[in-house]
């Protein structure tokens, strides 16, 4: 209500920040991973006869590494930035004003990242060998530091642990309970992906040398998503009871099978996870059988189950952005704990719905949907509402609404009984058979008092 | 509500509420960072969009050390002006999110098209770069980029105009609740823009009367000359532009904005200050093309960047102006956060010092490599 919301027919602006997140997630886990691969071969390279071509086949590597992380994994990293302030400005403000120092640190390891690769790429031929990895050493560690920062601002949002707006701790918010899962988790990822993309430039290397290339990314990848499940156990302990219920109750969600949702995606983590262990067995197995398709293909496995892993924190934290303090919709929870506020007037409190609203009105109810639903659904793609509200009658989409909290994903309805009669009248008149605000209004007391 | 903003709400505007966490440091302090940095990102940012015209002109004038030159540097110019884009857009977002975080929304469509043409930008240099060098179509990468850019520096106009014009937002956004709307109606935004991309071939042009004076004193004379000379003219020229738009800006101003430049000192002074190093640049940079020596070129970059420093001010000046009816940053409380404060500046130090030793170490083996296939 505080700042208007982007309407975005069909795919809804969650599904912007999503569709640009998993893409980054991937990327900038290759891009620590890698790096560290990159360390790790610069250093396996001088104990190698043939050090020289394994250092021709590192050029080459850094080559691609440094323009797929830059210009993909940078750019949409920007994209995430932009597309959250797009998709909920609040939540968006709460995190740069919180953490804005921690922001900026974060930028000093962006700063150092991109001058140590850039010193590592066009010092190739140019540089001693000690330096060559003594940079590849710094780009890891820079690297990971960068995650370090930015996993306790993520985590942060799940888990807030001992903050609270009214405290801000920020060593409380930023060292969660999530946090060290999420941390461990998330380096282990880095990992399995950084020797994902390994193989993936090892299959066009000649034979003799790939083998061994492949069996090097090969125990990257092994270990890390072995040990992976044992992380994600500890992770599942830290987070909120809310979500471990929901995980828990199974398929019984009202509104579009919620639960189906949380659950689909943690096997998805959990199946990719087990598909690229067993993916890598085979090609540790047969180095020669590493083909640029097949390397290609476990690295596709791996972005559905990055997709996995992040809807599914994105789902454990429904309905808020940040646990317990904002709503997704940018309703705060102190001001739904108040009824005075949560129970007037909902453009009492708005300030972009356009002037000369008539009460009742079909506007009232659409300019209501857009300013407090629009942010999670839109009304016929991603998360459509016109599907959810197909059955609804009258008496039965007044109670919804003022029972929403009861649905666990849903914040709780702002306004009063006129704006829910307003809002279920215009939803349910989507679907071709007229009903006005004072019809559901009067459906209302019927259906209680039955 | 928020107790702290009720006096900040204009009328009829729809002010959002500044977060309720309030600001980390003293507003003075964000700003300066905020000035710092974004100096350094208009500096990277004029040198590759200029970059990216004046290789365009080499291929049609078929100057090859030319297109190599932008070649080799437009992606690392790219890399650090998205880098050093970044705590400016951050230090915004402490200083004025609620304003920002407004105007994106309400060009939603436009602001999120920023990230694709980021990549295109940035993907189509890397091509450039690494594309043989007759390769038949090396010439639309670069075209590519520099359109794409030119698109973006055009969103960020839109966006920025639109920020400091509350009065308009609540009309956008009832008639595009999406964000399928620009603010080119907005009076300063066709100078405003005109003034930015024509001030790139100042800092571009600066650029290549730098790299003609390193030439010669490496012992490449005619090609040195020949680099200096070409940036001293791209200089001139966008110079002449950029103050004709600059005049075009300040005319378009409300009359109370124009007043504030016209009748304080600081914006006067900053506007002086900034107008005399630019004319200073371009006269350094016409001297450095005439004679051998680093000192007029290397003044010529100081200049330069001592220009962009007072634009960047200037700017901030001119927004408190426009924003004084509705906002004001002395409304906003300070909860300091200098423990987080110190461990940022504790990791830049560390940071800087770290690239400094290292490029110390790096850099003249580097540069050895670049004389020699000069």
């Amino acid at each position: 209500m505080n700042y208007p919301v982007w309407n975005v027919s069909f795919l809804g602006s969650g599904l912007v920040v999503a569709i640009i997140a998993i893409i980054h997630v991937l990327i900038s886990h290759i891009a620590v991973g890698g790096g560290i691969f990159i360390a790790v071969a610069e250093w396996w390279a001088g104990r190698q006869a043939d050090g020289d071509r394994v250092r021709t086949f590192l050029h080459g590597f850094v080559k691609y590494f440094l323009i797929y992380t830059t210009v993909f994994g940078a750019m949409t990293g920007v994209g995430i930035w932009f597309a959250i302030g797009l998709a909920n400005p609040e939540g968006t403000s709460l995190l740069i004003h919180q953490f804005v120092f921690a922001w900026a640190t974060e930028w000093v390891t962006f700063i150092g990242e991109l001058t140590v690769l850039y010193l590592y790429f066009y010092g190739w031929g140019v540089n001693s060998r000690r330096m060559q990895l003594l940079l590849a050493v710094l780009y890891a560690v820079i690297a990971w530091l960068s995650l370090f920062v930015i996993n306790g601002i993520l985590s942060f949002m799940l888990t807030p642990g001992g903050w609270t707006p009214e405290n801000r701790d920020i060593a409380a918010g930023f060292f969660n309970p999530t946090f060290l899962p999420s941390l461990l988790g998330r380096t282990l990822a880095m990992l399995v992906l950084g020797g994902l993309f390994a193989m993936l430039l090892a299959a066009r290397v000649e034979d003799g040398l790939k083998e061994r290339i492949v069996a090097l990314a090969a125990r990257f990848v092994l270990p890390a998503a072995v040990a992976m499940p044992a992380l994600a156990v500890w992770y599942w302990f830290a987070l909120p009871e809310a979500a471990q219920t929901m995980w828990l109750d199974g398929a019984t969600g009202v509104a579009g099978g919620r639960l189906e949702a949380v659950t689909r995606y943690s096997w998805l983590a959990v199946i990719t996870g087990a598909l690229i262990v067993i993916g890598t067995l085979a090609f540790a197995a047969r180095p020669r059988a590493v083909t640029r398709a097949a390397a290609l293909a476990m690295l596709l496995i791996a972005q559905l189950g990055v997709l996995g892993g992040e809807f599914f924190r994105e789902m454990a934290r429904k309905p808020y952005v940040v646990h317990g303090t904002l709503y997704s919709n940018g309703l705060w929870q102190a001001e739904s704990k108040s009824p005075a506020t949560l129970d007037a007037p909902y453009f009492e409190a708005a300030r972009w719905e356009p002037p000369g609203i008539a009460p009742g009105s079909p506007a009232h109810g659409e300019w209501i949907y857009r300013l407090q639903c629009a942010s999670c659904h839109t009304l016929d793609g991603y998360r459509a509402l016109d599907t959810r509200t197909r059955a609804w009658t009258p008496a039965f989409a007044e109670r919804f609404l003022r029972n929403l909290p009861q649905q666990g994903v849903m914040p709780p309805f702002h306004g009063d009984a006129a704006d829910r009669a307003a809002l279920a009248a215009w939803l349910i008149s989507r679907h071709g058979t007229p009903v006005t605000a004072a019809e559901v209004g009067a459906a209302a007391p019927e259906e209680v008092t039955r | 509500m928020t107790p702290f903003l009720a006096p900040l709400l204009g009328a009829a505007v729809p002010m959002p509420s500044p977060d309720p966490l309030g600001y980390p440091a003293a507003p003075a302090v964000m700003q300066a960072l905020a000035y710092l940095t974004l100096t350094l990102h208009f500096l990277a940012m004029m040198f590759t969009v200029g970059g990216a015209m004046l290789v365009l002109v080499a291929y049609l004038r078929g100057d090859r050390p030319t297109q190599r030159f932008f070649s080799a540097a437009l992606p690392l110019g790219f890399s650090y002006l998205v880098t050093f884009g970044i705590p400016p857009l951050l230090f915004v977002q402490v200083l004025y999110g609620q304003l920002f975080y407004t105007s994106s929304v309400l060009i939603g469509v436009f602001w999120i098209l920023v990230v694709p043409l980021l990549i295109a930008a940035y993907g189509a240099l890397y091509w450039h770069r690494f594309a043989r060098e007759g390769h038949p179509h090396r010439w639309l990468a670069a075209m590519l980029a520099f359109a794409a850019m030119l698109c973006i520096a055009f969103i960020y106009v839109n966006n920025l105009t639109l920020l400091q014009t509350p009065d308009a937002w609540l009309a956008k956004y009832a008639a595009h609740p999406g964000g399928m709307t620009l603010n080119t109606a907005e009076p300063t935004h066709g100078p405003r823009y005109a003034f930015f991309m024509l001030h790139t071939l100042v800092v571009a042009g600066a650029a290549l009367v730098l790299r003609g004076a390193h030439l010669r004193r490496w012992g490449h004379e005619d090609a040195g000359r020949s680099s200096a000379r070409q940036g001293a003219i791209a200089m001139l020229i966008g110079l002449c532009g950029a103050s004709a738009a600059a005049g075009g800006v300040l005319a378009a101003m409300p009359a109370g904005v124009r007043a504030f430049v016209f009748g304080n000192a600081l914006p006067l002074g900053l506007l002086v200050a900034g107008a005399g190093l630019d004319v200073a640049a371009v006269g350094l940079g016409a001297i450095a093309s005439r004679r051998s020596g680093l000192a007029a070129a290397y003044g010529a970059a100081v200049a330069v960047t001592g220009a962009l420093a007072c634009l960047v001010v200037l700017r901030d000046q001119v927004r408190g102006a426009y924003l004084e009816p509705y906002f004001s940053l002395s409304g906003v409380p300070v909860y300091a956060q200098w423990g987080m404060l110190a461990i940022f500046a504790a990791s830049l130090a560390v940071g800087l010092a770290l690239l400094i030793v290292l490029l110390c170490k790096i850099a003249p083996a580097l540069a050895a490599g670049r004389r020699k296939t000069a």
